[in-house]
């Protein structure tokens, strides 16, 4: 790292003056307005009255929870197909079109997919009906709680997939080769290899992966709402779509500033998860 | 082996192309296509009529180009923007350096709904509220992008900057011939991620839209998918509309940015 | 790379001065859907019969944006980036006046004028004795019969002597029973996400979730009562549960035979289900008891003036001369399908045509017969708040065995306590 006094600031300057502007003034805003309410009457301090709110808010734990679960069915589904992707794309001769397609979706935006889905994983839904006239037989995708969340992380994961494969992918490569031959040849098999090489050689992007996949979840609105509406049994309704509901359903503006304000504080709280070494799990390095 | 691991491959990739082919299937087609049970997947011939009801509804030419000139802008000032700062934490160290990487990262995790009075308000307190400046600038500091491009910069060999310091050079050269070219197919990706973020945002943007030429492509898909729409196909067609333009510069773009790490031996 | 800066830089100074060339001021107008093409029938025809120096821009945003719109410019106090024109949900209307009440000019029109509207029609858009909005269109619920799955002696049976909710309940159990091998429902909603079929009934009746004085109805003896016929109805399969949305391929395909819906389902069939042409009859909703009345509103959209324009005038103008405009509404309802609120319009020659994609049936006619006896029913701006409360009440009782009476209690107190804040 280099000591230098004036350059760095120069260059962060642009990046810093419309990070001040546009994310942290919005950020005051939103705090103001979960702390006190001021109208014609006067000033009055509601920051109590609305964690007291929150507090009680069954609804908001349970979105919380969902978007929990989500994450996690996220992630595991995530994974499981990036190792399976990668490890196929290995040796592979046309291995760039096939992550050029696999990239593709990502461009479409969740909103457009949202609506694709709509239409096409209800049960009377155009895929069930192609099944029915092939094999007799509907699934029920969207039925039930369970069903409903594995199908938002898969809906989220059509978009994802391709991005995180390409930057997983390119990672693996930075393996030297010699390493799998190596483990290969003293007689290991492919689960092992990928448990106990693979996985540890690339701990850098897969918590790249996770971070960014955190992220992803928490603020996903457009296929809650869209897709399944927070139901069945609200157990879709996420973070994100809660706060919405309360923004611009309800009208709660200062509660759902409170609840943005909340959340993001529990994600302040990740940078200061420790590792059993003592060491925090996300250096800043 | 090679076979099944090629086989699964395409079976992923068909699925994942999946939703294409409905939409441009469903564009050509009638409002009732895609809820018929014995639905077939052949193009129709409606595709003229979505248009035209598209066309007689929507300023569909204005739409086009206001998406297409947001985008670019947003992408190029985005990108040199998000690139200096990230390089400037990934090679340098300064004060207040860690702190400002926890202020950056913990501002992604507050949802759009609960910010999105603070944003607007800000907006109109800048003056920028339902101008155009407003659905560019406050789109350049893009935090994914930020800790992408953090990340990249690693593949910037430090020796590299230090053999630069020794000849003589000055920092930003050094950056400009050094550190650019080296991660420059980064770039070209971040630039088309952040084209693409332009293209398909739509909250602010529809919120502070008053005219009917300064809509953006995701304010007329919104507009068509109203639950008791019953212009199916226009509403594919308008999907369709997003996707292609993006679809194209893609696969233009391909070349340059899919560059796939050459396997280490 | 500095003159492609300098370039970008000229470029957007450029661009963004010529999008502020000066545009004519035309007065905005907000609307969805087939409203767009009949409000442009109407600004036409307003421009060529009153005042041909008017001039009027109509956009067309889906009814979730133009809320969200609403409720930024409600946040912000910035009344100037609506619309001079909005078009607006029955259910949302009082919710919009109650969060915004300087927003919505008043209209003062003679009483013999606003008699000629379907009367509930007026009575959701008076408030503390104002009238802030004139009707535009009314959704009137009616059943919409699939013929082949019917007897038709109880069609021609139900044509002339109405029938019960029991009546509805015999005839699904036997039309279930007739084509047991196929999934056939006699109607069908997303049991977990709509309060439809409960709304339709307790609309008869002049309820829903609260009163006008924003008393809850949820709770008392006939939320009870009707609660307890969506679940008989339910637990014997005579209404199927199904996903949002798929009542469309279900009704093409036939398996369908009684959807309960607004009046705007016919237009949204006709588009999707042109081969089933004919198929279809429409029939008056079940009553509570043999005699009374079946009619009920359980939608409808107006139009107001945005207070802080400086074309209110103008705006108001045109609103009232649109929906007091029998002509302009028959064409509005022949291009976009939407039942006018004014009762002159059901005089007129077009409601007495015969739709062949109803059998012939007189089916206009039909709906204007009993609209006027349909009791209004209210919504304030805890109806999202009640409406999301409600259908979870009505998915415990439905799917998780919850008793009805002690759900239905809670959701009162739920209800009252959250209007009380």
């Amino acid at each position: 790292m280099h000591k230098n006094k004036v350059f760095p600031y120069l260059l962060l300057l642009p990046f810093l003056v419309l990070f001040g502007l546009f994310k942290t003034l919005p950020i005051i805003y939103t705090f103001i307005e979960s702390v006190v309410n001021i109208d014609d009457n006067g000033i009055f301090l509601v920051l109590f009255k609305n964690i007291d709110i929150m507090i009680n808010d069954n609804l908001f734990w349970k979105s919380l929870t969902n978007t929990l679960i989500i994450f996690l069915i996220y992630i595991v589904i995530k994974f499981f197909l990036i190792f399976i992707v990668s490890n196929l794309l290995e040796d592979i001769k046309h291995n760039k079109l096939y992550l050029l397609i696999l990239y593709l979706p990502n461009i479409i935006g969740l909103f457009a997919y949202a609506i694709i889905f709509r239409y096409i994983f209800t049960y009377h839904g155009v895929l069930n009906n192609v099944f029915d006239s092939l094999f007799g037989l509907r699934i029920d995708w969207l039925g039930n709680s369970w069903n409903s969340r594995v199908m938002l992380s898969i809906a989220t994961l059509w978009g994802s997939l391709g991005f995180y494969t390409l930057l997983y992918f390119n990672s693996l490569r930075n393996i030297p080769k010699t390493y799998f031959e190596v483990f290969s040849i003293n007689g290991g098999n492919s689960f092992q290899k990928l448990v106990f090489l693979q996985i540890p050689l690339t701990i850098p992007v897969i918590k790249t992966i996770i971070f960014m996949s955190l992220i992803e979840i928490i603020a996903l609105i457009e296929i809650p709402m869209n897709l399944t509406m927070g139901g069945p049994n609200r157990s879709t309704i996420t973070i994100s779509y809660y706060v919405y509901i309360q923004a611009i359903e309800y009208a709660n503006f200062s509660y759902a500033a409170t609840l943005g304000l909340m959340i993001m504080l529990f994600g302040f709280l990740i940078f200061y998860i420790k590792k059993p070494k003592g060491e925090f799990l996300y250096e800043i390095n | 082996m090679k076979l099944i691991k090629k086989l699964t491959l395409l079976f992923l990739t068909i699925i994942m192309l999946f939703p294409f082919v409905f939409v441009v299937i469903g564009s050509t087609q009638d409002a009732g296509w895609a809820f018929r049970t014995n639905i077939d997947f052949k193009l129709g011939s409606n595709f003229l009529e979505n248009y035209n009801y598209i066309k007689n509804h929507f300023y569909i030419d204005s739409i086009l180009i206001n998406s297409l000139y947001i985008a670019i802008i947003t992408a190029c000032f985005s990108v040199i923007i998000v690139f200096l700062a990230a390089y400037a934490f990934n090679k340098y160290k300064f004060k207040f350096r860690n702190i400002f990487l926890v202020v950056f990262m913990t501002s992604v995790f507050i949802p759009q709904a609960g910010l999105l009075v603070g944003q607007l308000k800000t907006m109109v307190f800048l003056g920028v509220y339902g101008t155009i400046v407003g659905l560019i600038v406050p789109f350049i500091v893009n935090i994914r992008v930020y800790i992408y491009l953090f990340q990249v910069c690693n593949y910037i060999p430090n020796d590299l900057i230090e053999s630069g310091r020794i000849d003589g050079a000055s920092e930003f050269k050094i950056m400009l011939l050094i550190g650019i070219p080296c991660i420059i197919d980064k770039l070209l990706f971040s630039f088309f991620i952040l084209f693409v973020g332009s293209w398909n945002n739509f909250l602010i943007p529809m919120i502070m839209v008053t005219k009917g030429r300064n809509y953006t492509i995701p304010i007329l898909i919104s507009s068509l998918s109203d639950p008791l729409s019953y212009n199916t196909g226009s509403t594919f067609l308008a999907l369709l509309l997003s996707i292609v333009p993006i679809t194209i510069i893609f696969f233009l773009f391909s070349n340059k940015v899919f560059n796939i790490n050459k396997r280490i031996v | 790379m500095k003159k492609l800066f300098l370039l970008l830089i000229i470029t957007s100074i450029g661009f963004s001065l010529s999008a502020c060339k000066s545009e004519p001021t035309d007065l905005t107008i907000w609307a969805w859907n087939r409203n767009v093409d009949i409000l442009t029938d109407a600004v036409e025809r307003y421009k060529e019969e009153v005042d041909s120096s008017f001039n009027a821009t109509i956009l067309s945003f889906s009814q979730g944006d133009i809320d969200t719109k609403f409720k930024a410019a409600l946040e912000l106090d910035n009344p100037e980036t609506l619309a001079d024109v909005i078009l607006v949900d029955s259910m949302k209307l009082r919710g919009y006046y109650d969060l915004w009440s300087e927003l919505f000019s008043e209209f003062k029109i003679k009483n013999s004028e606003s008699e000629k509207f379907v009367s509930s029609t007026i009575d959701v858009a008076t408030i503390d004795g104002k009238l802030i909005a004139m009707p535009f269109g009314i959704a009137p619920t009616y059943v919409f019969a699939y013929k082949p799955l019917w007897d038709e002696t109880d069609i021609q049976e139900i044509l002339t002597n109405g029938w019960t909710w029991d009546d509805y309940k015999t005839i699904g159990l036997s039309i279930i029973a007739e084509h047991s091998q196929d999934e056939v429902y006699m109607t069908a909603y997303n049991m977990r996400g709509d309060d439809r079929l409960y709304r339709t009934m307790t609309s008869q009746k002049g309820e829903w979730f609260m009163s006008e004085n924003q008393d809850v109805q949820v709770g008392n003896l006939i939320s009870i009562q009707a609660m307890s016929k969506v679940k008989d109805f339910f637990d014997s399969g005579v209404v199927g549960h199904i996903d949002t949305g798929d009542y469309k391929s279900l009704m093409i395909n036939g398996q369908i035979a009684a959807q309960i819906q607004g009046f705007f389902l016919g237009g949204q069939i006709k588009s999707i289900g042109e081969d089933t042409s004919g198929d279809w009859i429409l029939l008056p909703l079940p009553s509570w008891e043999e005699g009374e009345s079946s009619a009920s509103i359980t939608g409808g959209s107006y139009l107001y003036a945005n207070a802080f324009s400086n074309q209110k005038k103008e705006a108001q103008k045109f609103i009232e001369w649109y929906t007091l405009n029998a002509d302009a509404l028959v064409t509005g309802l022949e291009i976009g399908g939407i039942f006018p609120a004014l009762r002159d319009t059901y005089n007129h020659e077009f409601f007495s045509q015969e739709d062949p994609f109803f059998g012939n049936q007189k089916y206009l006619e039909q709906v204007a017969s009993n609209i006027h006896e349909a009791p209004a029913i209210f919504a304030s701006k805890y109806n999202s708040y009640n409406y999301n409360q409600f259908i979870v009440g009505q998915e415990n009782i439905l799917f998780n065995d919850f008793l009805i009476e002690d759900t239905l209690d809670d959701l009162r107190d739920d209800l009252q306590n959250n209007a009380q804040e």
